[in-house]
């Protein structure tokens, strides 16, 4: 039991890393970005590219490129959804969808449909605990999950961009009003969220490999945990993923690993029942 | 000789038909479908993904046509020279249909020869079987294929193979808890059926089983079960990014035991994906290993460097290559009997082959009423980023080839 528990948690982490990505940008807009995975998917595509390929750039050079592009890329394709947005937040939501679809062409056009590998520079670390094989990747996973939701509790709770991030999400006409600048805000969200999609695909690929579609077919398992967790609560998502990770690696195990997708929906009904704005929310009544 | 035809030649061909059609019909009404007999060539060909969403797998028939070059530039098959157009379907079966048509009556092809994938094969059927078209070694599995009296296809049935591997586990390996992992379509439920009759005959059983889509990309819950369940082997049916991931997973929860896999993942694409993890996994293998010193095998990879330097070398290409070859064997025996090079005698000539060895496949035998061209497999182990041959070829289990007798049409 304990060893399924914990890979559930391992893998729970990482679709909190993806939920938080899409719940920064709810929060601050309303809307729901399904170009996440497609984008993220790029960004670990562009750290293969620079690392495993031709260039031959270290690492951590290859991921502070993929970053820089990311926020490039964040700043571009706000920069065409915003049109979009000042008419509703739906008619946006579906503009994401053609977002996603460009940059799933874009992998498609430079790397083709091949499955490539894309590891953690990592050392063959690995001990056992009460049963469990705890990995040098695990214990990465973690690692990075903590220090996002740490690095985000800092920057929306400690500075000033933060202070108008959750002004602006708490009642956008008042922060308007106010004099703040909602788009500052929403370009904030989706560069933030860019970074964290780029960090998540990263922990992701070690696991799942790295194709056009793989990211995006993850980022589904971290949809429903922001779903659950509340899509507008950073804690609830993280919350959301573990639950997710957890109760989909126990149902695999003991029920049947084909149905899994039927018991996610099954476990998003059930937990909307219980939780109609999701475990966390802080907007009762609305529903995603 | 090959042809890649795109669209703008279609259309001056056809106006180029048009004309010059009206001065040469009477002449070509009389010949034979697919042959000149002055020239002594004769024409085939086949429909492949060059677009779309799997162009890799025309490697199959980039290999296919490095056969037939290079078997030219040795004299071709008793001086004949093969002529090899491929068609573009785009993996779509109602443009398969569309090629095999232009193919048959624009090209005048005497046969298809490693026509790409199964549903667009399955696609072509009434078709093919209307014109009396043989169609040699279709890269494509399914039992509607195999019914087929004009249709030979290579690619085994995974039941058969399911059934060689754990055979191995048992009586090479001396390990009988045998776990399965397999993806939740036709190729894993014949996996499925072959490993269960097999054991039964044995009077055994899977000691445990699980499932996953196509489009899963993490098997760690699938590896969890297998490996709590006290299986020694476990048996994974699935594309090798799917080896890959169990193979992950099992590393990261220690668990050690013997992996096998289906042949098309014993390919140097695997060990880019998994490294070195992909070592001690074996594979029933109807194909000789891309590493193998048979001069065939040999050939293929010259030929390959020399006509297609950009495609890698592997399963896909030892596919075609052995596909090439059939036609080569069958069309060289055809000219030997004396009798007239039609279609009919080249299907009578294919339902003759017994006990053949065509490129990197072995023991390939066709008759009446079944066209498992493939009765028998060989044993392969990843070692050291190679595939190496550990058993020679050796019939498949006859409890699961009898049970898997294809049903008359």
């Amino acid at each position: 039991m304990l060893p399924v528990l914990w890979q559930g948690m391992v893998t729970g982490c990482l679709y909190a890393l993806g939920a938080l990505g899409l719940v920064m940008i709810f929060k601050s807009s309303g809307m729901v970005n399904f170009a996440h995975g497609a984008l993220a998917g790029l960004g670990a595509f562009m750290v293969y590219a620079l690392h495993a390929g031709e260039a031959q750039w270290s690492w951590s050079a290859a991921v502070l490129a993929a970053l820089a592009s990311a926020l490039v890329i964040a700043a571009l394709t706000y920069g065409a959804i915003a049109p979009l947005l000042k008419r509703s937040d739906t008619t946006a939501t579906i503009g994401t969808l053609g977002v996603g679809l460009i940059a799933q062409g874009l992998i498609l056009w430079n790397f083709g449909s091949n499955i490539v590998r894309l590891d953690l520079p990592l050392p063959p670390f690995r001990f056992e605990l009460l049963g469990m094989n705890v990995t040098a990747y695990d214990l990465a996973v973690m690692a990075a999950t903590v220090l996002v939701v740490a690095f985000l509790f800092l920057l929306i709770d400690h500075t000033r961009l933060g202070i108008t991030f959750r002004a602006a999400s708490t009642d956008p006409f008042a922060a308007q009003v106010c004099g703040l600048s909602i788009t500052r805000v929403h370009l904030f969200s989706w560069m933030v969220s860019s970074v964290l999609g780029v960090i998540a695909a990263l922990l992701i690929v070690p696991t799942t490999f790295l194709s056009s579609t793989t990211v995006t077919t993850f980022m589904l398992q971290a949809f429903a945990a922001a779903v659950i967790g509340g899509f507008d609560s950073l804690p609830g998502s993280v919350i959301g993923g573990i639950l997710v990770g957890v109760a989909c690696n126990l149902f695999s195990f003991y029920v049947a690993p084909e149905l899994l997708n039927a018991f996610l929906l099954a476990f998003m009904l059930a937990s909307l029942s219980l939780f109609p704005g999701g475990i966390l929310s802080k907007r009762m009544g609305s529903r995603v | 000789m090959i042809e890649i035809v795109t669209r703008r030649r279609v259309l001056t061909g056809t106006l180029a038909l048009s004309v010059g059609g009206l001065t040469t019909w009477p002449a070509r009404a009389q010949s034979l479908p697919g042959i000149d007999m002055q020239n002594k060539v004769v024409r085939v060909g086949a429909f492949a993904p060059v677009t779309g969403p799997v162009p890799f797998y025309a490697m199959i028939n980039h290999a296919t046509d490095a056969y037939f070059k290079d078997l030219n530039e040795r004299g071709g098959i008793k001086g004949w020279k093969v002529q090899y157009t491929i068609r573009d379907d785009g993996y779509d079966p109602a443009q398969s249909l569309a090629a095999t048509r232009r193919l048959v009556e624009d090209d005048n092809v005497f046969a298809l020869v490693a026509s790409n994938g199964t549903a667009t094969n399955i696609a072509i059927i009434p078709y093919a079987r209307s014109k009396g078209l043989p169609v040699i070694a279709p890269s494509g599995g399914s039992p509607k294929i195999i019914a087929e009296d004009n249709m030979f296809p290579l690619l085994p049935d995974y039941a058969l193979s399911a059934a060689s591997s754990a055979r191995y586990a048992i009586e090479t390996l001396k390990k009988d808890k045998i776990a399965l992992i397999w993806q939740n379509d036709e190729l894993g439920r014949r996996a499925k059926l072959g490993l269960e009759t097999y054991l039964k005959s044995r009077s055994l059983s899977v000691v445990s089983d699980a499932s996953f889509d196509v489009a899963m990309t993490d098997l760690s819950a699938q590896v969890q079960r297998v490996a709590t369940s006290g299986a020694q082997v476990v048996l994974l049916f699935g594309a090798n990014s799917h080896l890959a991931s169990a193979l992950r997973a099992a590393s990261r929860i220690s668990w050690k035991g013997e992996w096998f896999a289906p042949f098309f993942v014993a390919d140097p694409t695997t060990y880019e994906l998994t490294g070195n993890l992909l070592d001690g996994t074996h594979f029933s293998s109807w194909l000789l290993p891309v590493d193998s010193d048979r001069p065939s095998i040999a050939a293929y990879r010259v030929a390959i460097k020399k006509y297609y330097p950009n495609d890698k070398q592997g399963v896909f290409g030892l596919n075609g290559w052995s596909a090439g070859a059939l036609f080569a064997l069958a069309f060289e025996k055809l000219l030997d009997s004396g009798k007239p090079v039609t279609r009919e005698n080249m299907i009578e000539v294919m339902n003759s082959l017994r006990g053949v060895q065509a490129g990197a496949a072995n023991q390939i035998a066709f008759e009446k009423g079944d066209h498992r061209g493939t009765r028998s497999e060989a044993m392969i182990r990843a070692e050291g980023g190679k595939f190496v041959l550990v058993q020679d070829f050796s019939p498949y289990p006859d409890a699961v080839f009898k049970a898997a007798a294809p049903a008359a049409r």
